[in-house]
């Protein structure tokens, strides 16, 4: 579902993926929020881990979250949601 | 801190909605998994594999994008789907939204954790028969 939210051209995308998995926005909507807070949290992990085990594969594996999560904060902040927005306000909590 | 474990770690700081998660994202950690190189070959056993580049390609959910978007939607993607999302009882699925790339990984997630399960019910059955069901996560 994330995937068809990324890929969508609708003027509210949530609301479009929602009637095409027959689920209600505000369920879809829940799922994209706490799976963002998921997001954050393997992010942290994955900094967590560098810190503890610094070579290569881990680095490489920090700069594509790093990539991921540019891309996933530029496409969520397009939704104009300000919940969904206030996550990336808030990630320095994790 | 250098001298904690990095699960001992992530389970003090993880929410207890996302626990059984994030240590199936740890064991992907350790071998680089959830990066957003596509499945091929190199990881699909080549019986798999054939029947993977026979499936009707209108079936293969994929993203447009620069190859670091593609990348980076993967990467979510999979991330995402560690995360279990309640489904609801009348919710569809259509054809066009059949994702291979996140089958073949949830695949191999549920392998992961089906065997930490086992782990861990065998850590918890020899704690009970050593007479040390008290232990705490420090003695764990």
């Amino acid at each position: 579902m994330l995937k068809c939210v990324l890929k969508s051209k609708d003027s509210d995308p949530i609301g479009q993926v929602a009637r095409e998995f027959n689920i209600s926005r505000q369920t879809l909507f829940d799922g994209l929020s706490s799976g963002i807070d998921f997001w954050l949290q393997c992010k942290e992990i994955t900094h967590i881990a560098q810190a503890k085990a610094n070579n290569e594969n881990v680095t490489r594996l920090n700069g594509l979250f790093e990539q991921a999560h540019s891309f996933l904060k530029n496409k969520i902040c397009g939704l104009n949601e300000k919940d969904l927005d206030d996550k990336f306000v808030d990630e320095l909590n994790y | 801190m250098s001298n904690q474990y990095l699960y001992g770690e992530l389970l003090v700081k993880a929410s207890e909605k996302f626990e059984e998660s994030v240590l199936v994202f740890l064991e992907m950690l350790k071998i680089f998994f959830p990066e957003g190189s596509k499945f091929d070959e190199n990881w699909i056993p080549m019986s798999h594999f054939d029947l993977f580049k026979n499936i009707d390609s209108s079936l293969v959910t994929g993203f447009e994008g620069s190859a670091e978007d593609q990348t980076s939607c993967n990467l979510l993607t999979r991330v995402f789907s560690l995360f279990p999302f309640n489904q609801q009882p009348d919710m569809s699925l259509n054809r066009d939204n059949i994702d291979m790339d996140l089958s073949v990984f949830m695949t191999y997630a549920h392998t992961l954790k089906s065997q930490m399960h086992f782990v861990f019910e065998t850590i918890l059955y020899k704690l009970f028969r050593s007479d040390r069901a008290e232990a705490d996560t420090k003695t764990f």
